[in-house]
C-alpha cells in the first residue's frame, strides 16, 4: 500500500468516526432504532419503562434516610441490578455516557443555582405524576400507545397540558425571579484527557459488551435472562444522546418554537411500532396487559398533566434525564434523585389513600380508583378497530404538528 | 465580534436558553446583535431552529473549550 493510499484510509476512518460518532444523529434514526429496540424486548417478553426502577432506587433511599418504615417501603428489596428497569435504566446511562465520550461531549455541567430548585421540584412533580399514571412518559405514554390502550394517548393530552403551564411558570419567573441566574465557570477539560475519550468510551463498549455475554451465556438463570436487559438499556443509552431524542421536547417544542422534529419523529416510531407489537402480541409473544397501567382515564391524564410540568421544570422527561445524566449534567442528576424518592413516597401514600385498591374485572383487567386497563381490542371489538383508533390518532397529531409548523398558532411564547 | 448584548446561558439545558433568549431579545431594537454562550450541546440545533423561526438571523455558532457562542442579529 502506498503511503498516500494510507493516509487516505486513515482520512476516511476519521469522516466516518466523525460523521457516526459526533455528528448528531437525525430524531427519526434515533426512533426508528429506538422502536427496534422495544421490539426486541417484546419479542423476550418484556416491555419498556423507567418509572419501576426509579421506585425502587427511591426506596431504597428512602430506607437508607430512615423514612421507609414509616412509609410502608419493605426493608427486603429486590437488588439494584436483577431488578429488569432499574438494570436497564442504570445501562441507559452508561450507554449515553460512552456515546458522549465518543463524540467527547461528555462534560460536568453545573447549572446556576436557581436550577437546582427547578430540578427538585420537577423530580418531585414527575415523580408524582408518574405513580398516578403508572409510569413516565416510556412506561405510562409511549408502551401503551404500542400495546393498542388508550391509556398513553389520555396520558398524551395531560402532557401536552402540562408543557403549556410549565412553559407559562418558567416564563413568568424569568420575568420575577432574579435569584441564582449565574452560571459557575465552565470546567476545564484538558486536552490529553479530552483526547482520551474516544478511548475511555471504547473501553465501556468491550466492558459492556464483557457483562451482557457473561451474564447471557451464565449457569444463573437470572443472570442469564438479563443479558438482553444490559444490552438493550446500552443501546437505548447510546441511542438516545446521539439523536437527542427527547420525550420532554417532543411534548414540548410545538408550544415554544413550534418546530416538530423530535414529535414527528415519535409518531413516526409509533406508526411503525404499533402494527409490529399487535403483531407480536397476537402472537402471544408477549401479554398486553403487563404494558398497560390501570389508569384510565383519571390517573392517566391526571398524572400526565402533573408530570408534564415536572419534565419542563426538570428539562428532562425519565429517560431523557437517564440519558443527560450520562452526559454530564448535575441539574439531571438531582431531578432524578427527586424523580426517585418522590415516586417512593408518592406511591406509599396514595397506596395509603386507598388508590391503588385493585379489584378484578370478569374480564380478569386490573381495576383501580385510578381507572381501568383499556385496551383497544378488547374495547372496540377487534384489531381492525384497535389499530384504525390507533392510527387516527398517529395522523391527527401529525396534522396538528406540521399545521403548527406552519401558522404557529399553539405556541405560547 | 461585536455585539450589544451579552446572555450567560452556560450550564443550562433547554429550554432555558432559548426562553432566555427570547427574553433578551424582546428588550433589544432591529439591528442589534446579542451574544449567547452556552454549554448544553443540544442548544446548537435549538438555536439554529430558533433563529429560523423568529426570523432574526444566526450570525454565527462557534465552539471552544466546551463552550458555545451564538450571534443573533434582532430582526
Amino acid at each position: 500500500m502506498s503511503a498516500d493510499g494510507g493516509v487516505c484510509w486513515l482520512d476516511g476512518l476519521k469522516k466516518d468516526y466523525h460523521e457516526i460518532f459526533v455528528e448528531e444523529w437525525s430524531p427519526y434514526l434515533g426512533a426508528v432504532l429506538m422502536i427496534l429496540i422495544i421490539l426486541g424486548l417484546m419479542v423476550s417478553g418484556m416491555f419498556w419503562g423507567i418509572y419501576g426502577g426509579l421506585k425502587l432506587w427511591g426506596d431504597y433511599i428512602n430506607n437508607m434516610i430512615g423514612i421507609g418504615p414509616l412509609l410502608g417501603t419493605p426493608q427486603q428489596l429486590e437488588t439494584l441490578l436483577m431488578h429488569r428497569m432499574s438494570l436497564m435504566n442504570m445501562t441507559l446511562v452508561l450507554g449515553s455516557f460512552c456515546a458522549a465520550l465518543l463524540s467527547r461531549q461528555f462534560l460536568i455541567s453545573r447549572p446556576p443555582k436557581l436550577e437546582y430548585v427547578w430540578a427538585t421540584l420537577g423530580g418531585c412533580l414527575m415523580g408524582l405524576g408518574a405513580t398516578m399514571a403508572g409510569g413516565c412518559t416510556s412506561g405510562a405514554f409511549f408502551t401503551p400507545v404500542l400495546h393498542s390502550s388508550p391509556n398513553g394517548w389520555v396520558m398524551c393530552i395531560g402532557l401536552m397540558a402540562g408543557a403549556v403551564i410549565g412553559l407559562k411558570a418558567l416564563l413568568w419567573t424569568l420575568e420575577n425571579i432574579e435569584w441564582g441566574m449565574q452560571a459557575p465557570p465552565t470546567l476545564n477539560v484538558s486536552p490529553s484527557l479530552l483526547s482520551a475519550y474516544p478511548w475511555l468510551g471504547l473501553g465501556v463498549i468491550i466492558a459492556v459488551l464483557y457483562w451482557a455475554t457473561d451474564w447471557y451465556t451464565s449457569d444463573n438463570e437470572r443472570h442469564a435472562a438479563r443479558g438482553v436487559v444490559v444490552l438493550a438499556g446500552f443501546a437505548m443509552g447510546f441511542i438516545m444522546h446521539r439523536s437527542r431524542l427527547c420525550f420532554a421536547r417532543c411534548f414540548r417544542e410545538p408550544f415554544m418554537t413550534a418546530e416538530g422534529h423530535m414529535t414527528k419523529a415519535i409518531i413516526l416510531g409509533l406508526a411503525i411500532g404499533v402494527p409490529i407489537a399487535s403483531l407480536l402480541i397476537e402472537k402471544k409473544l408477549i401479554d398486553a396487559y403487563l404494558g398497560i397501567p390501570p389508569t384510565f382515564w383519571v390517573g392517566s391524564l391526571l398524572g400526565g398533566l402533573i408530570f408534564g410540568v415536572g419534565m419542563i421544570f426538570a428539562g428532562g422527561c425519565a429517560s431523557g434525564s437517564l440519558w443527560r445524566m450520562g452526559e454530564g449534567h448535575i441539574k439531571l442528576w438531582v431531578a432524578a434523585f427527586f424523580f426517585a424518592v418522590s415516586a417512593s413516597v408518592s406511591n406509599a401514600l396514595l397506596k395509603k389513600a386507598g388508590l391503588f385498591v385493585s379489584e378484578i374485572m370478569i374480564d380478569e383487567t386490573v381495576s383501580t380508583k385510578l381507572g381501568i386497563q383499556a385496551y383497544y381490542p378488547v374495547m372496540l371489538g377487534n384489531w381492525g378497530w384497535a389499530l384504525l383508533a390507533g392510527g387516527a390518532a398517529l395522523l391527527i397529531w401529525y396534522i396538528l404538528v406540521s399545521y403548527n409548523e406552519c401558522t404557529e398558532k399553539f405556541t405560547v411564547l | 465580534m461585536n455585539f450589544d448584548k451579552d446572555l450567560d446561558a452556560r450550564g443550562l439545558n433547554c429550554p432555558l436558553p432559548i426562553l432566555r433568549a427570547k427574553k433578551a431579545l424582546a428588550e433589544m431594537t432591529s439591528g442589534q446583535v446579542l451574544r449567547i454562550t452556552a454549554t448544553d450541546p443540544g442548544s446548537v440545533k435549538d438555536f439554529a431552529a430558533f433563529a429560523k423561526q423568529t426570523g432574526n438571523e444566526l450570525l454565527s455558532t462557534t465552539e471552544n473549550n466546551k463552550e458555545f457562542e451564538y450571534f443573533i442579529k434582532h430582526k
